[in-house]
């Protein structure tokens, strides 16, 4: 079988820019007709939109150092995550954020007389829509006579 | 010659998938030109006014990329477009990894991706590539036909 090659390098360099002038020339065109507010640059980039609140360094290092109750989410890899990451921070690595609600919660308070945890697990699978919620009966009562291991948030 | 009559088919094979995948690529992209502008920014690797023309240019390279691949005209240029289109993406992708940075990929849509099995699949289609480039002919093609037309009907 013959076919039809093109071994000289500079033609097959010149094809493949107007391939892609081609390319841009039809994107251009389309764009014009169909989406212009894209040209003229009424494309809403991600970075400034305005719902958004943003926080410094200086504002986390307060928040943390104050023990202000925040909830620090790192939204990197659950690789990135575990190589390192800021003190108390917990990951919902943003691939999976769809399936956020599906991460099992197990809810404590003080122990069996207590009815805070049952309410807490109520609010999270009601209002908040977690699938998998449940109540560690126990509590902090049955766990310290384990003797299992604790943590206080000086420990941070 | 067998086996080369065998590998010319194969690269007709290759060269159809490619080209459609490219093709398929780049239409999906024209249909919501902002979402993957968006996509472009979350790769935090383009100045903010870069990303716009490059979200606005690129699913057009790829669909005509994608279709002088298909219908195997300008063979090597289409094959040396496309091996520049993956060359892009595969180092836009590593980038991202080594930052452990989750984004989605805007690939084929803009569904997330595993960013390990883009940079895979980027991976294998450039060796299609470079498959595609060393091959000498791919029967059903453009070129084929034109060769063929200019030589008299002799094929």
């Amino acid at each position: 079988m013959v076919g039809f090659y093109d071994y000289n390098i500079k033609l097959i360099l010149l094809r493949a820019l107007v391939i892609q002038i081609l390319g841009i020339g039809a994107g251009l065109i389309y764009t014009v007709i169909f989406s212009e507010q894209l040209l003229l640059g009424e494309v809403e980039i991600p970075e400034k939109q305005d719902d958004i609140t943003y926080v410094s360094l200086e504002g986390l290092q307060n928040a943390i150092q104050s023990k202000s109750k925040i909830l620090l989410i790192d939204g990197r890899s659950e690789s990135a995550y575990h190589k390192g990451h800021i003190s108390g921070a917990v990951n919902i690595p943003y691939i999976q954020r769809d399936y956020f609600f599906e991460t099992p919660i197990i809810v404590y308070c003080s122990g069996k007389s207590c009815n805070i945890s049952v309410e807490l697990a109520r609010s999270l699978s009601g209002k908040f829509g977690f699938i998998h919620v449940r109540v560690f009966q126990g509590g902090w009562e049955e766990w310290v006579k384990g003797k299992n291991p604790i943590q206080t948030s000086f420990d941070r | 010659m067998i086996i080369l009559a065998k590998l010319a088919w194969t690269g007709t094979v290759v060269r159809a998938f490619l080209g459609l995948i490219l093709a398929w690529a780049g239409i999906v992209k024209i249909q919501n030109p902002e979402a993957f502008i968006k996509i472009v920014t979350a790769y935090d690797l383009l100045p903010a006014g870069l990303v716009v023309l490059w979200g606005i240019f690129l699913p057009w390279i790829e669909l005509v990329t994608g279709l002088f691949l298909f219908l195997g005209l300008w063979h090597k240029s289409a094959v040396l477009s496309s091996s520049g289109l993956f060359f892009l993406f595969a180092v836009a992708v590593s980038i991202n990894i080594l930052r452990g940075a989750d984004i989605a990929c805007g690939c084929f849509g803009f569904n997330d991706t595993n960013l390990y099995v883009v940079l895979f699949q980027d991976l294998v289609f450039l060796l299609c590539c470079c498959f595609l480039f060393f091959l000498k002919s791919t029967p059903y093609s453009l070129d084929h036909c034109l060769y063929t037309y200019r030589s008299g009907g002799l094929s």
